[in-house]
Order: C-alpha cells, then sequence, then structure tokens
C-alpha cells in the first residue's frame, strides 16, 4: 500500500500535503508517497514539522492501488478537492510556513 | 432585547485579551497543540476539515439587527463572505484563520456576542422557543429565564469540567418549539393550580448514539428556585456522571442506569442541601431582566387580515408563503414571519454576508429590530405588522429567502456532515439537496403537508435524524457512504425517536428511498392526515414493505 503525509498548517488551517525535501505544499499533486515500509520516517517528519508550529494533525492518506495517486477514503478526496457542495476550493489563502 | 452590563462587557474584554495572548504564545511555540487545543475549544475554535471553525452563541436564538449586522461583517471580512446557522441556534464560520480569532472575537463583543460555552464538557449555549416573546400561545417570555440561566452558568467552576457537554433548553408555550425533551435539561415554563409560576423539569434526553426522550423528574418547580435545582442536577450529575467512557458519559445515560424517579431523589436529597437563600432568584433581577425583553405597546389592528386576504387573492406566491412561514402573534395584527433558509437545492442554514445585512435591515423595518435563529435552521422575524406581510414577503424574494416551506418537505435539517466536519461518516448536504430539488414543486410539497425530514452524517446526530418523521443517518460502511433510514420521530411536545426501517440505502437509493416513503403516505392517508398521522394509524410495516419487498 502507498501513502501520502497530510496535515493542517496552524496558522491558516489550510490542508497540505507532505512534499519531497520536507516541504508542505497545498497541491495534492506535489505529495511525495510512501510505501508502507516507509511509513514510519514519514510520520516522524510530520511530527517533526508538528512540533516545529507549521502544521497540526499529521496522519496518513492510504491511497487507491495504481495511477494517478488518488485517496481510497471519501474523507481524504473531500480534503484534498474541497466540499462537494457549494463553490468552495480548498483554502489556499495560508502563506507559505515552512 | 437584553443588553449586557458592565460587568458583562468586562468579563468578554478579559476573555478576548486572554485568548489574544494564548493565540500569539501558541504561534511563537510557548504553548504546543495538546496545550493550546482546550483553550481554543473553550472559545469556539474547532479545526475542521478544511481550515479552522469559528462557532459563536446566538444567545436562546435572539439577535438584534445589529448583531446580525456583524455577523456580515464578520462573514465578509474573515471568512467567505456566508455563515451557517446551525441545529443549535448558533451560527459556524467555516474558513477562519488562527490569527484572525482574537479581532473576530474582540469585534463581537462590541455587539454583546462571544463563543464562550459553545464547546467544551461545559454548560452550552442556553436554547429557546425562537417564537419567545411573540407567540400567541405562551404562558412566560423563556428567554427572561435564558438569561439568568446564562449568567448563573457562565464559567461556573463547579460546572466547567463535566463529564461532557451539557445542554438546556427552555419553552414557554405548550407546543414545544425548541426540542425540550431531547435536551440533558428541558424547562417547560408552567403555573400550578395556585397561579404560581414554575417549571416543568425534564432530565436526560439527548440524541447521539444512545438517543432518549428526557422524563419529567420534578412537576412542578418554583420559579425561584430553578438556579438552586439545576445546580443540584448538575450536581449530581459531576459525582455519578461516567468518566471513564465518552459514550456514556452524557446526563441520559445516568438518568437511564438510575432510572428516573432515584435520579429525582437523588437531585432532591442535594437540593435539600442547598441554601435556599443563597441561590433564590432574585425578583428584581428577573422584573430588570423582564423589562430589557418587554414589547412596546403595539397597536392591535382587527382589519389587518382582510387586508392580506386582498393582497393574497392577488398573489398565490404570497398566499402559499404565508401559509406556511407566518404565524399568529400574540398582538391581533401582527405576525412571526419563517424566514426560510432552505432555497431548492441549497445548503440548509447558510446564509450570505448580504442576505444576513439585508435580513438586519427588513429587521429593523418590519420587525422591531429582532431576529431569531430556529434549531431548524431558520431565520425569524417575530414581530411583523400583518399589513407589512406583502412587503416583507417582496423583500426577501428579492434576496432568495422567500421560500415558502416552514414544515414542509423540502424545509430539511442537516449537519455539516463530511463535506466540512471530521467527525462525520457520510455527506448530509449533498442529500438534502438533492431531496429538495426533487420535492422543488411547491404544489406538491403543500400536497404533501408538515413533514420532517432530518439528516445526520454520523451517529452523533446533530442533524437530528432521530426526531424526523423521517430521518436519515449516514455510516462508513467499509468506505461506502451508506445511509439508514428511520420513521416516526418527532420533536415537538410529543417528542418520539424514530424507528429504523431495515438495511441501509447508497446515495442514489436513499433519494428513492425517501420518494418511496412519501409515496406510500400519499396512497394510505385519509383527507387532512397528516404523515405522522397516517404513520401511526398504519405503522411502519407498509412502508417496510414498499421499500423492501421490491429491492
Amino acid at each position: 500500500m502507498s501513502y501520502v503525509i497530510s496535515a493542517n498548517r496552524l496558522l491558516s488551517g489550510s490542508i497540505v500535503f507532505l512534499a519531497a525535501d520536507e516541504r508542505w505544499s497545498e497541491q495534492f499533486e506535489d505529495a511525495h508517497i510512501f510505501s508502507s515500509d516507509e511509513l514510519e520516517d514519514a510520520h516522524q517528519i510530520g511530527q517533526r514539522a508538528e512540533k516545529c508550529n507549521f502544521v497540526i494533525g499529521s496522519y496518513a492518506v492510504e491511497l487507491k492501488a495504481g495511477t494517478p495517486a488518488v485517496p481510497k477514503r471519501l474523507k481524504d478526496s473531500i480534503r484534498r478537492t474541497g466540499p462537494t457542495v457549494g463553490d468552495h476550493n480548498p483554502r489556499t489563502l495560508g502563506g507559505p510556513e515552512s | 432585547m437584553y443588553t449586557y452590563d458592565t460587568l458583562d462587557k468586562a468579563l468578554l474584554n478579559q476573555r478576548v485579551a486572554e485568548f489574544r495572548e494564548q493565540v500569539k504564545r501558541r504561534i511563537a511555540g510557548e504553548l504546543t497543540e495538546d496545550q493550546f487545543k482546550p483553550l481554543r475549544l473553550m472559545n469556539g475554535l474547532y479545526l475542521q476539515t478544511h481550515a479552522y471553525m469559528l462557532r459563536v452563541a446566538v444567545p436562546y436564538g435572539t439577535l438584534s439587527s445589529d448583531q446580525m449586522r456583524k455577523f456580515a461583517y464578520i462573514a465578509r471580512t474573515y471568512d467567505r463572505g456566508y455563515g451557517h446557522f446551525t441545529t443549535r441556534q448558533n451560527i459556524q464560520f467555516n474558513w477562519i484563520e488562527l490569527g484572525s480569532t482574537p479581532d473576530i472575537l474582540y469585534d463581537l463583543s462590541e455587539v454583546d456576542l462571544h463563543a464562550i460555552q459553545t464547546s467544551g464538557n461545559c454548560i452550552r449555549n442556553v436554547t429557546a422557543d425562537p417564537f419567545a416573546g411573540a407567540a400567541a400561545d405562551e404562558l412566560d417570555d423563556p428567554r427572561v429565564w435564558s438569561e439568568i440561566i446564562r449568567q448563573w452558568s457562565t464559567l461556573h467552576p463547579e460546572f466547567s469540567f463535566l463529564p461532557r457537554k451539557f445542554k438546556i433548553a427552555v419553552t414557554g408555550a405548550d407546543a414545544d418549539r425548541a426540542a425540550i425533551k431531547f435536551h440533558d435539561i428541558g424547562l417547560k415554563i408552567v403555573r400550578n393550580d395556585a397561579g404560581d409560576l414554575g417549571f416543568q423539569v425534564f432530565v436526560g434526553g439527548g440524541q447521539g448514539r444512545t438517543p432518549f426522550v428526557a422524563p419529567l423528574i420534578r412537576p412542578f418547580l418554583p420559579a425561584k428556585d430553578i438556579l438552586r435545582y439545576l445546580d443540584a442536577a448538575l450536581r449530581v450529575y459531576n459525582q455519578h456522571g461516567r468518566r471513564d467512557n465518552i459514550y456514556k458519559a452524557r446526563i441520559k445515560i445516568l438518568v437511564d442506569s438510575l432510572g428516573a424517579d432515584q435520579f429525582s431523589l437523588d437531585v432532591e436529597r442535594e437540593f435539600e442541601k442547598l441554601d435556599p437563600d443563597l441561590l433564590a432568584v432574585n425578583e428584581k433581577e428577573v422584573e430588570r431582566i423582564r423589562d430589557m425583553f418587554a414589547l412596546p405597546y403595539l397597536r392591535p389592528d382587527t382589519d389587518a387580515q382582510a387586508g392580506l386576504e386582498q393582497a393574497m387573492e392577488q398573489s398565490n406566491p404570497l398566499r402559499r408563503w404565508c401559509e406556511t412561514n407566518t404565524e399568529v402573534h400574540k398582538v391581533p395584527g401582527y405576525a412571526i414571519a419563517t424566514v426560510s433558509l432552505k432555497p431548492v437545492g441549497g445548503i440548509p442554514g447558510d446564509a450570505t454576508a448580504d442576505q444576513m445585512d439585508t435580513v438586519a435591515d427588513l429587521a429593523d423595518r418590519y420587525s422591531l429590530g429582532e431576529i431569531r435563529v430556529t434549531y431548524t435552521q431558520n431565520l425569524v422575524l417575530p414581530h411583523v405588522r400583518v399589513a407589512d406581510l406583502p412587503l416583507l414577503w417582496a423583500a426577501l424574494d428579492q434576496i432568495s429567502l422567500a421560500t415558502a416551506n416552514a414544515g414542509l418537505v423540502t424545509d430539511i435539517i442537516a449537519c455539516p456532515g463530511l463535506d466540512y466536519c471530521t467527525l462525520a461518516n457520510a455527506r448530509s448536504i449533498p442529500l438534502a439537496q438533492r431531496i429538495s430539488e426533487r420535492f422543488a414543486d411547491l404544489d406538491a410539497q403543500h400536497n404533501i403537508g408538515p413533514l420532517d425530514i432530518r439528516i445526520s452524517g454520523c451517529i452523533n446526530a446533530c442533524g437530528h435524524h432521530h426526531a424526523g418523521h423521517i430521518g436519515i443517518l449516514g455510516v462508513d460502511k467499509k468506505g461506502v457512504e451508506l445511509y439508514q433510514l428511520t420513521l416516526g420521530g418527532q420533536g415537538n411536545r410529543d417528542s418520539a425517536i424514530g424507528k429504523i426501517l431495515g438495511p441501509g440505502f447508497d446515495e442514489d437509493g436513499i433519494i428513492g428511498a425517501v420518494e418511496n416513503v412519501i409515496a406510500t403516505y400519499l396512497n394510505m392517508r385519509t383527507i387532512g392526515e397528516t404523515f405522522s398521522e397516517t404513520l401511526q394509524r398504519k405503522g411502519h410495516s407498509p412502508f417496510k414493505e414498499r421499500l423492501y419487498d421490491h429491492t
């Protein structure tokens, strides 16, 4: 199985994904994909970012098998694309924090 | 309208300053998230799916026009131009930034509003009949007593860390428009045989995972003893409520496990121990508060109805709106007008900043500057001259808030669901939208008659599905949204919990199931019989057969 790490930015609350080089991006497409074996290390990166107060609530998002990478759970799909109702994109008001 | 005194204002100012400092320390890294989270929750700030969400209390569902304008300002300045009115008569802003929150709380404090006790295991914002002070069937104004309870419960040191959250609702009318029996404590204002004012006290109601209709534990409590009795009941709960299991921590579980009679005895014992004078409600204070809520003299106008009839003859849409969205006022010639926040295909409870501003202006022009929020996620203008109803209706129509559906099939309660809420298992709002679009035809809606559809996206039941004539509960079954259907719930004087009809449905299936339930009712009803009456007469079986024998 493969995963990406997601969290919310501390200041804006925006949804972010852990990209390469331990950057946090608001674009799901930038997310680094981790294998099950790499998950523990990925969690530690998330926790380090939480300790540095860049993000809160980091967790692993399970992906569907195959490409392109898409979240397995509906909740994570909604986090990726925004509410399925109304005219709202995911929040992108937060500036760079990391 | 109640206005805060210097003590209240000082409290709000101190609270804003305190939270500003806490936010500053959090951003500076001096507080960890674990340390900060309980502090932000105490100020109504949640982290939801997409951003921070700020929940602001609307005290007992009553707003002034200036307070509504402040909501519009906050929606426009700090959010995405709208707010969401909730099933607890509150408002939620869904796209808030942490750093803005102290400024928002400061702005709110300027009009006596706050987010205190909108979260946490404390006594939450007291809710009340949204027609309070206007309803013709009212014995006494529940806002007076709600305000007394607000003052007593605000930052109450003994009751700030209860086993779980605690919700109190008050009604002054026999027709329960506050769903009091689905609250931890429900208070109904009554008079005894001697004519004294007091309360019937219901304790241990609630929805969620284990729904209960609250039993009556005190048939008559003298009004002056209300705080002493609440203190006693909360003390028993605080001492004996479970803290080891979050799902068994609400007072309803305690009342059920002890039995209502034993719980009542325990409360009476505690009540006797408390100093009667210390917590006696001060009559002068009651009168001071009562004066603030008192209606100015309104000249009765017994001819107004005839004028309205003429206007309705000219306009069928106006007639429909008056039939469903207006209620009898205590003063002849006045009416209570419900402003529907359920346009066809809309999001239940959402209002844009522009709509809020216009409703505030209309309240000033037509309703003595007063607005109410209902737990059914609508707004109310409580004091409208019958002669002004056509003008009000036309003005509401201009801003898409004149949908003539109060109490009808499209007046759907829905929680935010998976689209916004981190607790949810399934989406609620899209179902509400699809059902509302399916039954968009007003003739059909009026033909169906009174019907409550209520949708929750998880077992916490914020969408009150247990109390819906038709209730829908979203669950997650192996990663797929599944919806259970319940029938027979009621949130009024005859409160009842709906019963699950059978196996759940997928998203398309549940829309068809609702259609089939309604079609079954229409086939079986006698002349003038409502959905609830038909269900009571025929039972669940015909509905079950229709839904499951063909699938």
